[in-house]
């Protein structure tokens, strides 16, 4: 195509650059379109690294949970306090840590707010904070450390009282990397927990380091203990995201795709009808229709070029303001998502592109002669 | 043949040959680049069928300017559609000789030849120019010669050169938008030019023109068929192309008619024939286009020369 029409005067290039605001118009249009598009696929990546920011940083090689728990916030349950005992003493485990994880509701003096609570055991240096952006973990029953950006949204600070079922807990570290996605975490130690529960017998999970995972996985599982490995429960957060929000996200994904496809195609369009006369014109002198065909493509796929780069800069801008009125949200963009979205866009402009062409292969060389009457 | 002895011909009202059934044919010694036979085309069908135009033969030679004249919607736009490759006839044969001095039959030819055909044997020239906005005046030139096959600096310079040949060199870079009615169509003309096209065909090319730019059209389509032995085929109302043509045509209802018996209505200076709206002035019968010349002639005679 290109070493064809080489040393021709550069038709497309030329009718984009006529008319300049047209054309902005067009690529803002299809930018608008595809940075939905972005921002929605973007958002959703940010919602799958916020569910598995916990299962991400337990720092343990394998997880002893209650029969049928699948997720440890979703459906915890309990086992009996001396399993972390029984479970460390088995052969190749290095050490156990319990475990309690659960959502709360909070009662704080502006209302209520969910907090997805952690009780580590802070000796064992398993199941705690891994980013802290003032303070320190706690580390005796009366102490909270508590996500940084859920503490700023409350005015909290090192030092505060936070209630927790009826104890006023001190605050004594803000956390960072710890918002997941509707819900902060909030730390606390398994000992203070365990008193405020009143469940001194009992623990949630077992946190287990190990060298050799697949041999003691195997001989806990023989104990009678339900294992997990952090990467099957990050796996089982991540689908308890998609049943709950896949479907809505993968609908607006197809609605912003659909709208997208549609701003190309009336774009296109519009471009050609436009056009009609110059490209009856240049039928008339000898234009073959897959030449035609070629401008109009060419020139709905640079649209889409320049839309695209417009949709990224649109994309920086809002992220940026979300980042600013919503940090909890965040907008990640992997070359993943870009990839899709250049994969819809080109898919966009072709199939947009079909439509104009098609309406050119009908086009009336005589046109030309009629133009004007 | 000369040029002088054909104008006069011409313009003395002489008609060519008889038309009708026959050819309506350019007979001297000149090879014809265009014969036509049988030409009909029938837009729609049953009811609404409309005959644009009827059985038309017609032969034009390398080198000779031929207008066809007629009423609106006696099909001179039809016809000239057809010639170029345009417009695919009901029936009939069209047989054009390319430079290469091979014949070909348009109405026969399949569609995928038709681009190379028009980009090879013909130059449009169009009554609203029909150029290119987006592009300056040499591009619109070397849009025509890269269809034809040339590209690059080579049509650069065909453009520019064929610039300089209708006298706007100083206006290459310029706009359509930026140029008058009478620059443009000379472009046009460049344009047509651009592919050294055999059979120039040109729709009501001066319609747009005041009288003094419609006379340098005129004049320059002469040229480009004495000094380049191209046919021009023009299709127009404009009386003032009699002078430049060697022989002169008329349309009516799809078909030739008879020349001979046509008088020109003094009040819009149109080719009309003898019947309907006329009147006797100094034992003269005058023939008008319609009831309203007649009767602008009537309230004041002597401001028209009959
Ligand atoms: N695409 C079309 N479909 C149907 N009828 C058509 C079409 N084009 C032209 N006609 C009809 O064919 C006849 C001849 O039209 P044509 O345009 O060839 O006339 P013309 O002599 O060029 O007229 P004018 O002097 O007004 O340009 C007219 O009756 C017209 O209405
Ligand atoms: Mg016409």
């Amino acid at each position: 195509m290109k070493g064809r029409s080489e040393g021709s005067v550069p038709i497309t290039r030329r009718f984009l650059i006529n008319r300049p605001v047209r054309t902005a118009a067009g690529a803002g249009g299809i930018g608008l379109a595809l940075m939905l598009m972005l921002l929605l696929a973007g958002l959703w990546v940010g919602v799958q690294d916020r569910v598995t920011t916990y299962d991400d940083h337990l720092g343990a090689d394998l997880v002893v949970v209650p029969a049928g728990t699948r997720s440890l916030f979703a459906d915890p349950g309990v086992l009996p306090a001396p399993a972390v005992d029984t479970i460390a003493q088995t052969p190749g485990v290095t050490a156990a840590a319990p475990l309690r994880t659960m959502y709360q509701i909070l009662e704080l003096p502006h209302g209520k707010a969910a907090i997805a609570a952690v009780a580590f055991d802070p000796t064992s240096g398993l199941g705690g904070p891994w980013a802290l952006s003032a303070g320190r973990a706690p580390h005796s029953a009366d102490e909270v450390a508590v996500d940084t950006l859920w503490a700023d949204q409350h005015t909290l600070a090192v030092g505060d009282r936070l209630p927790i079922l009826g104890h006023p807990m001190r605050v004594v570290g803000l956390t960072d990397d710890t918002a997941l996605f509707m819900t902060p975490l909030v730390f606390t130690t398994t000992t203070g927990m365990d008193q405020m529960l009143r469940a001194t017998g009992t623990t949630g999970a077992v946190l287990v380091t190990t060298s050799d995972p697949g041999d003691v996985a195997e001989r806990l599982r023989g104990a009678g203990y339900t294992v997990r490995t952090p990467a099957e429960l990050h796996q089982a957060s991540l689908d308890l995201a998609t049943d709950i929000y896949g479907s809505p996200v993968r609908l607006m994904v197809g609605v912003a795709f659909a709208a997208g496809t549609l701003v190309v195609a009336l774009v296109a369009y519009t471009r050609v009808t436009e056009q009609q006369r110059d490209l009856g014109v240049l039928k008339a002198l000898g234009a073959t229709p897959a030449r035609l065909r070629r401008i109009a493509v060419a020139e709905t796929v640079a649209l889409t070029v320049l839309g695209t780069l417009a949709a990224v800069v649109l994309l920086l801008l809002t992220r940026e303001l979300l980042a600013w009125w919503r940090p909890a949200f965040p907008v990640l963009l992997t070359a993943g998502t870009i990839a899709q979205t250049a994969a819809a866009a080109a898919a966009m402009a072709l199939l947009a592109a079909w439509l104009p062409a098609h309406r050119l292969s009908r086009l009336d060389a005589a046109s030309a002669f009629r133009s004007g009457r | 043949m000369n040029t002088t002895e054909n104008t006069s011909a011409a313009t003395a009202g002489t008609p060519g040959p008889a038309a009708g059934s026959q050819a309506v044919s350019a007979g001297h010694s000149r090879v014809p680049v265009l014969t036509v036979r049988g030409l009909t085309k029938t837009y729609g069908s049953g009811d609404t069928a409309v005959d644009a135009v009827r059985s038309v033969d017609l032969d034009v030679a390398s080198g000779e300017v031929l207008l066809v004249m007629g009423p609106s919607g006696s099909g001179k736009t039809t016809l000239l559609l057809m010639l170029g490759a345009l417009l695919r006839p009901t029936a009939g044969s069209i047989a054009v000789t390319g430079r290469d001095n091979r014949d070909v039959d348009i109405a026969a030819a399949p569609e995928k030849h038709l681009p190379a055909l028009r980009s090879h044997t013909f130059g449009f020239i169009f009554q609203d120019y029909a150029l290119l906005d987006a592009l300056t005046a040499t591009e619109n030139i070397a849009v025509a010669a890269n269809l034809a096959g040339t590209t690059g600096s080579a049509a650069h310079h065909r453009a520019t050169e064929l610039l300089d040949r209708v006298g706007l060199e100083h206006r290459a870079t310029a706009r359509p938008s930026q140029m008058s009615g009478g620059e443009q169509q000379r472009v046009a003309v460049a344009r047509a030019l651009s592919n050294d096209p055999p059979v120039l065909l040109a729709d009501e090319p001066t319609a747009n023109l005041d009288a003094s730019r419609g006379r340098d059209l005129a004049r320059l389509l002469r040229r480009l068929a004495d000094e380049d032995h191209r046919s021009v085929v023009i299709v127009s109302h404009d009386d003032r192309l009699r002078e430049i043509a060697d022989r002169v045509l008329w349309l009516e209802d799809g078909q030739f008619r008879q020349i001979a018996s046509m008088t020109i209505d003094p009040v819009c200076r149109m080719s009309v024939e003898r019947t309907g709206a006329h009147l006797e002035w100094h034992e003269q019968t005058i023939w008008f286009c319609s009831e309203g010349c007649k009767r602008e002639f009537a309230e004041n005679p002597d401001s028209f020369q009959p």
